[in-house]
């Protein structure tokens, strides 16, 4: 009896703690900053933020964009067209020679003027210290042409130079405050920029926090704080969605969509994002020396039921992808020069033809079975497993591996891979961005495939005076891609923001520095 | 003594460093290969002007040169109390351990009281009948806790108490956010805990000076407090110094899971880039916490059982 008082006693003990503990939950972690009432908080999970508030900083400019607290010259609309953000207008004045007009009372929340000087200065500095900058302005000469207007130079015609002056490497901010040979940081006094909001806390990997911007020239942001919350799980990202805790959540897992979209207080905003998921082939592989063979590499993308794929890795919150380009919006026509169907009897016949014949549900040839191992990296695990199943119809072995996406560039760069999936991004300077998957030596042409005629029509592409001229040749090389097949196209990446109902104004974009929070986005009490 | 334990903890720490140095450069591609990679810079760059590129952040970084030569170039920085800066940040690698260091402990510590409660409970349970059916079921429920993953305890934990409790996901490492993540890492712990102390206890209530005092008419209770618990405890405290070295480094799942804001989540961020100079430190910061907490597991030891010292000194 008295050992049973002592078990008591010390379940007591126990449960009271627990209680202690649990009566402490859910009042606080998600309260408002001081000073900001309710209803004019927006509370925002994400997967990653910014590491640095210095925009020339590797992708800390796209998630201080993102987040409304950077601003470019131009910038994309979620339908792929490029408009002005700072620049007032951007017009070409001579064959190589674009001239932008500053947006007038433009300043950055310092309240220091976004003049021709401060716009030289912030590209002239990301230029010098960030590769991807150098890589979009390469060859431009920058000069201020007065107070409020910059003229861009090149050797050659760059009709696609607005795209690059739209890109989030290249956003504006006031150099001088930032140390002229490093990069890095993250005290928020040190990043003066434009946007609706400017960086009040910032705490790397953790969070940031956004204050209106009073001096906007767009006016007065609906918002008075926006506190963006670096949030790794994805099941914990859903589950905030779920119990409310954020009003926007980026990144939901596919796996979570259908509870998300049975809830009341959500939305699940989906978009297919502005790039193309493509299992990459290695014609040179000793291992799968089939690849070598066009005709297989065009059966491996005839015997694709892209509409499957994404039911079943993507819970339809993505699209089918016929050709690489279709990803891009601005390119309604590209899907027509793709693999326009399922069509499992083509890549049959294909493989047939190639010599890999069917015996007991296996391709073999000269005695060797058909092999494949197809490398996949993060949420793509779920595409690979697909594939193996739908390229295991056809006869073929598919080892799937999910590995970290180092272990895939460097796969890549020994060449010790077979397939492998990547997602590049086609919205922006499409011309540059293509070749740098048909281009011999692009950077996602990984086996450098030479593609007969692929350079000229690259170079009619990039010099292009009309859009039309270089439309044309843009879906040409995209048709090339689908009949060379450097890597077989499946579909954009997903998209997928979970929104409060109580949120206004939200606009997906399906670039990842897209804008996520506007000065229009709200939220109601 | 003393110098002899400091020559002792310096060569650990340098083990490791050194330890950590190779391994870490050995792994699959380097930060820049990471970092162009994300940001796909290479698209924009002629193969020339990438490999140029590259060479020159490597150089920026430090990683143009030899693995000795950046060894040893840390270590003097080291000594001199400057761990380098964060690749990612450009930041103090110290000052941002540092920053995240008190919510791990913080959550260590809270896991490792609940452990011990915990444990000692289902202990304490499962001593006072031997094979008794509360024993048993205390056996089958450690055998079911010990073989859930972490990583599921936590996910299904938080949703939980996401829904029933409105626990807070995610925010900063307040007492409100600390209770969840401190019972789902207690409970991972308390079935190896709970199983050793009850054999331990049973073990030592079955010695001589036990059934001794018992046939001198003293109470189980008595006999337990009093006789058996003390040497009982000597196992219990070399697990315990060994959870608590793994606990206080921060439980890499359980922090990533709850969002929590301590070193391990940011180990976890820092080994995704390769960011050396934030490994390397989180690595050394760990080895000299293990090695106080196995020290202080020393000293508690010979409070505990005076005849461990005195063996150690060649005297029992």
């Amino acid at each position: 009896m008295r050992g049973f008082r002592y078990s008591a006693t010390l379940f007591a003990g126990a449960a009271v703690l627990a209680l202690t503990f649990t009566s402490c939950a859910g009042t606080a972690g998600s309260a408002p900053p001081a000073g900001a009432p309710a209803g004019e908080l927006m509370r925002v999970a994400t997967g990653a933020i910014a590491k640095s508030v210095d925009p020339a900083a590797e992708l800390s400019a796209s998630y201080l964009r993102a987040h409304g607290a950077a601003e470019a010259l131009m910038r994309i609309t979620p339908e792929g067209k490029v408009v002005p953000e700072l620049a007032e207008k951007m017009e070409a004045t001579a064959p190589a020679e674009w001239t932008v007009q500053l947006r007038k009372g433009a300043t950055f929340s310092s309240g220091a003027p976004v003049d021709a000087a401060a716009v030289v200065a912030s590209l002239t500095r990301s230029r010098k210290l960030n590769s991807l900058a150098q890589g979009q302005l390469k060859n431009v000469t920058i000069e201020a042409s007065g107070t409020d207007k910059v003229t861009f130079k090149t050797p050659s015609p760059q009709p696609e130079l607005p795209f690059a002056l739209a890109h989030y490497q290249t956003v504006i901010y006031n150099a001088s405050l930032l140390a002229p040979d490093a990069v890095g940081g993250v005290d928020p006094a040190a990043s003066d920029l434009s946007g609706p909001y400017r960086i009040k806390d910032f705490t790397t990997d953790r969070t940031m926090v956004l204050e209106a911007n009073g001096s906007w020239w767009g006016g007065r942001p609906k918002l008075k704080t926006v506190e963006v919350r670096q949030v790794t799980d994805h099941q914990a990202r859903a589950q905030l969605a779920l119990s409310a805790q954020a009003d926007i959540v980026q990144d939901i897992p596919s796996d979570r969509a259908k509870e998300l979209q049975q809830s009341q207080a959500v939305q699940l905003v989906d978009v297919p994002a502005a790039n193309t998921v493509a299992a990459y082939l290695n014609p040179s592989s000793a291992i799968a020396p089939a690849l070598a063979d066009v005709r297989v590499r065009q059966a491996l993308g005839w015997g694709v039921d892209r509409k499957e794929l994404v039911e079943l890795a993507t819970n339809s919150l993505t699209t089918p992808s016929p050709s690489w380009l279709a990803s891009n919006p601005g390119y309604p026509d590209a899907a027509a020069t793709g693999f326009t169907s399922y069509d499992p009897v083509r890549a049959a016949e294909l493989l047939d033809d190639a010599g890999w014949t069917m015996e007991d549900g296996k391709r073999q040839k000269d005695g060797k079975p058909f092999v494949l191992r197809l490398l996949t990296f993060g949420a793509e695990a779920a595409t690979g497993e697909v594939l193996q199943a739908q390229w295991g119809k056809l006869g073929i072995d598919v080892q799937v591996q999910n590995v970290e996406s180092t272990l895939i560039t460097q796969a890549i760069k020994n060449g010790n891979w077979d397939a492998a999936t990547q997602a590049w991004t086609t919205v922006g300077s499409a011309s540059t961005l293509i070749a740098g998957q048909a281009a011999p030596d692009g950077a996602g042409n990984h086996s450098k495939l030479a593609i007969p005629g692929i350079e000229e029509l690259l170079k009619t592409a990039a010099a292009a005076g009309n859009a039309q001229e270089r439309s044309d040749a843009l879906l040409e090389v995209n048709r090339l891609m689908t009949e060379y097949v450097p890597s077989v196209p499946l579909h954009p990446r997903v998209v997928a923001t979970a929104v409060s109902s109580k949120v206004s104004g939200f606009t997906a974009h399906p670039l990842q520095y897209g804008q996520l929070i506007t000065g229009d986005v709200g939220i109601s009490k | 003594m003393l110098v002899h334990g400091f020559t002792s903890l310096l060569s650990l720490v340098l083990a490791a460093s050194v330890l950590v140095f190779a391994l870490i450069r050995s792994a699959p591609g380097d930060p820049v290969d990471i970092e162009f990679g994300a940001s796909g810079a290479s698209t924009f760059l002629t193969p020339e002007e990438d490999t140029r590129s590259r060479e020159v952040r490597r150089a920026e970084l430090g990683l143009d040169k030899s693995v000795a030569e950046q060894y040893v170039i840390w270590l003097g920085r080291v000594v001199s109390g400057d761990f380098g800066k964060s690749f990612r940040t450009g930041e103090s690698v110290l000052s941002e351990i540092a920053d995240r260091l008190p919510a791990s402990i913080g959550l260590g510590f809270s896991a490792m009281g609940l452990l011990l409660l915990m444990s000692a409970l289902t202990a304490w349970l499962a001593v006072r009948k031997p094979d008794g059916p509360m024993d048993h079921v205390l056996r089958v429920l450690s055998i079911a806790a010990a073989a859930v993953p972490t990583f599921l305890t936590a996910t299904l934990g938080l949703r939980w108490a996401a829904e029933a409790a409105g626990y807070p996901i995610a925010g900063e490492a307040t007492a409100s956010r600390l209770w969840l993540p401190a019972v789902v890492m207690a409970v991972s712990g308390v079935p190896t805990m709970a199983r050793v102390l009850r054999a331990s206890v049973l073990e030592q209530g079955a010695m001589t000076y036990a059934a001794a005092a018992k046939a001198r008419g003293a109470k189980p209770r008595t006999v337990l407090l009093r006789h058996t618990l003390r040497p009982s405890l000597a196992p219990v405290m070399t697990l315990a110094g060994l959870t608590t070295a793994t606990l206080m480094g921060g439980a890499v799942i359980t922090e990533v899971v709850f969002s929590w804001p301590g070193v391990g989540a940011y180990a976890v961020e820092a080994i995704g880039a390769q960011d050396y100079p934030v490994i390397q430190a989180y690595v050394i910061v760990m080895v000299l916490m293990a090695i106080i907490v196995n020290r202080s597991v020393d000293v508690g030891q010979r409070l505990l059982d005076p005849r461990t010292y005195r063996k150690l000194k060649g005297t029992a």
